[in-house]
């Protein structure tokens, strides 16, 4: 039996809800059977395909011809559908006929590294389309600048393994001990968003995720990059602030580790910093300060934010 | 580029890489963002998948590039199109040529002038760092035109004796210049304006004067440095046993150097390990210990110019001599290089003795570098 495979965690058996493409172009119409889209039929396709692979790899009897025969079929129905994509893309309809060609090549030649679990086969295909077109485009044009290509990972750009939805995901810690610390993150996050306005809490979310310089940014955003330093350093400032005044987040005894750890360190808070962080602290349920002093905490905060992961750390060890 | 996150925000950074926001896109969704950007639906939901979801970053970055391929080369096309000898371009000539002429002959002579600077009102924005001080100016929509007089009557009526030429040095400049970046237009546009707006404060008389004079780099009285490993050099203070310094990225506070000198020694080279990032934000602390007295210290916030700075630093230096007036609004508006702006200035003022607006620019950048002089424990 086949899946759909349309997303890993809704994993449908297709033979209950769709029929095979071949029995599509009869009239044998089956009354409340739903009729298959293209893309679904070419899912179910590229999953003959893939079994046709594993057996023609085992040796089985006929398992080549089949492959085959499947393999043409897969191409007869993709063509029109990658032709589209790349259509949106090319304007050049020769250019858009020859890169037709490679990427019909290519998904052919790399099916075998497409999960079905792990993403719909249009997306997947739709990667390896644009990356070809890439490909293509850059190769044709070598003078010409584009700031994307600096933000594009280098490596793996003439390889032919394509897309990262091929690849697994990373392990995930042991479940036991890391579900309070998960608990954690996710209130980290909730107290960002509630903390940011919508496109601070983006461009928070992208540095967060990759690091990424603010030049970068800017060019990613579309923004100007002294707009995004600003933005950034503001939205990490109140982030700090935020989860530092979250008692269920930190507890006293964390912050107070933590602090002990900044005032070690290299860069300690001021006795400013410090007052105003402290003052804070004792205050029933963690008032922020006043609006004179609240730039100098948010500060003091993110400083020893900076110290607060050795303690969490330290929390699940022991 | 060196990782400037916390360890706590790695942590976050890891767990949201494995649960990215939302679905994957779809090609569709993908192709509009890169098409729409800001304007697409749900740009920031989607935005926030693309930066946890290193699938999807590609295929969306790939497309971006893809689409400015594609407009690059429709232009390059259209170019063809013009490159060949062919028989309509002299008709397409002699037709844009009447155009122009009846335009002109309509035109009242002070709206022609007027009009030109409209071309800065809106500038591009564009990708380069830029300093926050003086971007804060409010930016009036135009360069200021020279006053009609009271004798001009509308050009329909009375034809003018000779073609408009730019009236002022600065438009001057810019009718110049071969090549117009934008970010010539907006430094022009934004650093008119400032004069207008009175952006700069001009109460300097009780500014301090920092303990500790710094020679080299001259982030005394520029906000940006151009070398990536400056030395530092400073005036020896009066009763010191020894100098600490310390260069510390600013918005982190993490610290690249820190170093401890003995009394004779006012000069100190980054080693090369230690090397300053373009675009990167840092903070200067050099305190001198003095036995028996309280030390001194200067705190002093510089960046280092941006690669598209640098550029924008070597077209002012390349013009100098031939656009005083761009060179030194470049140098003030983008690069924050406030003496490199005052030199351009008075060499300006040398070449056009007449204009009285250089004077009022002379003394907003004065004014701005007594600022900065002052800002010497500013964090």
């Amino acid at each position: 039996m086949g899946y759909c495979g349309v997303n890993a965690r809704v994993r449908t058996p297709l033979i209950d809800t769709i029929r095979y493409p071949h029995a599509r172009d009869t009239d044998r119409e089956v009354a409340g059977v739903r009729p298959m889209d293209d893309w679904q039929s070419i899912q179910v396709l590229v999953e003959q395909v893939q079994d046709c692979q594993q057996q023609a790899a085992q040796g089985l009897d006929g398992a080549a011809e089949r492959l085959e025969l499947a393999q043409d079929r897969l191409v007869e129905q993709l063509r029109p559908q990658i032709h589209g994509l790349i259509r949106r893309m090319v304007r050049n309809p020769d250019l858009a006929q020859d890169i037709l060609q490679e990427v019909l090549l290519l998904v052919l030649r790399t099916l075998g590294n497409y999960d079905r679990y792990r993403a719909p086969f249009r997306q997947w295909v739709a990667r390896v389309a644009i990356h070809e077109v890439y490909r293509q485009l850059r190769s044709q044009s070598q003078c010409l600048e584009v700031s994307e290509a600096e933000l594009l990972d280098p490596e793996g750009e003439d390889d032919e393994t394509l897309s990262p939805l091929e690849s697994a995901p990373d392990p995930a810690p042991t479940p036991g001990t890391v579900a309070a610390y998960r608990e954690r993150l996710n209130l980290i996050l909730e107290c960002a968003r509630a903390s940011l306005d919508e496109e601070a809490y983006t461009i928070w979310y992208e540095y967060l995720c990759n690091g990424t310089p603010h030049e970068q940014l800017a060019l990613l955003m579309n923004r100007r990059e002294d707009w995004v330093r600003q933005t950034l350093h503001r939205a990490r400032l109140k982030v700090a602030a935020a989860i530092v005044l979250h008692p269920a987040i930190l507890s006293d005894e964390e912050i107070n580790a933590a602090i002990d750890r900044c005032q070690r360190s290299r860069d300690p808070l001021s006795q400013e910093e410090l007052a105003v962080l402290r003052q804070s602290l004792a205050t029933h349920s963690r008032q922020p300060p006043g609006w004179r002093q609240i730039n100098l905490f948010r500060q003091a905060c993110l400083k020893v934010l900076s110290w607060v992961e050795l303690c969490l750390l330290l929390i699940f060890v022991g | 580029m060196r990782d400037t996150r916390t360890p706590l925000e790695k942590q976050l950074s890891a767990y949201l890489r494995q649960h990215p926001e939302g679905e994957c896109l779809e090609f569709e969704e993908l192709l509009t963002l890169a098409r729409r950007g800001h304007r697409a639906r749900d740009y920031h939901r989607a935005m926030r998948h693309i930066a946890a979801c290193p699938a999807c970053r590609r295929a969306y970055l790939e497309l971006r590039a893809i689409e400015r391929m594609q407009a690059h080369g429709l232009l390059a096309r259209l170019r063809q199109l013009w490159s060949p000898p062919t028989v309509w371009a002299p008709a397409v000539g002699v037709a844009v040529a009447a155009i122009a002429l009846v335009w002109w002959l309509w035109m009242p002579r002070g709206t022609q002038i007027a009009q030109q600077p409209p071309r800065l009102a809106h500038p591009e924005p564009p990708m380069a760092s830029a300093p926050s001080e003086p971007k804060r100016a409010p930016a009036p929509p135009r360069l200021p035109a020279p006053p009609r007089l009271a004798d001009e009557t509308p050009r329909a009526t009375k034809p003018p004796a000779e073609p408009p030429r730019p009236a002022t040095p600065l438009e001057r400049e810019l009718a110049a210049i071969k090549k117009m970046e934008p970010f010539l237009r907006e430094a022009a546009s934004a650093f008119t304006a400032m004069l207008s707006s009175g952006s700069i404060r001009s109460h300097t008389q009780n500014l301090p004067t920092p303990p500790i004079r710094l020679l080299e780099p001259d982030i005394e009285r520029n906000i940006a440095i151009a070398e990536t490993r400056p030395t530092f050099r400073w005036q020896p203070v009066a009763q010191a046993t020894g100098y600490t310094l310390q260069i510390r990225e600013a918005d982190s506070s993490r610290v690249l150097v820190e170093t401890t000198l003995d009394a004779t020694q006012t000069r100190y080279q980054l080693p090369p390990e230690a090397t300053l990032a373009r675009g990167g934000e840092y903070e200067l602390v050099l305190t001198a210990l003095r036995e028996g007295a309280e030390s001194l210290d200067v705190k002093r916030r510089f960046s280092v110019l941006s690669n598209e700075q640098y550029q924008q630093w070597r077209w002012a230096q390349r013009h100098e001599r031939t656009h005083p007036l761009l060179s030194a609004m470049v140098y003030y508006y983008h690069l924050d290089r406030y003496t490199d702006a005052l030199r351009c200035l008075q060499r300006a003022r040398q070449q056009y003795p007449n204009d009285a607006k250089i004077a009022g620019w002379l003394t907003l950048v004065e004014l701005r570098i007594r600022q900065r002089e002052a800002e010497f424990n500013r964090t």
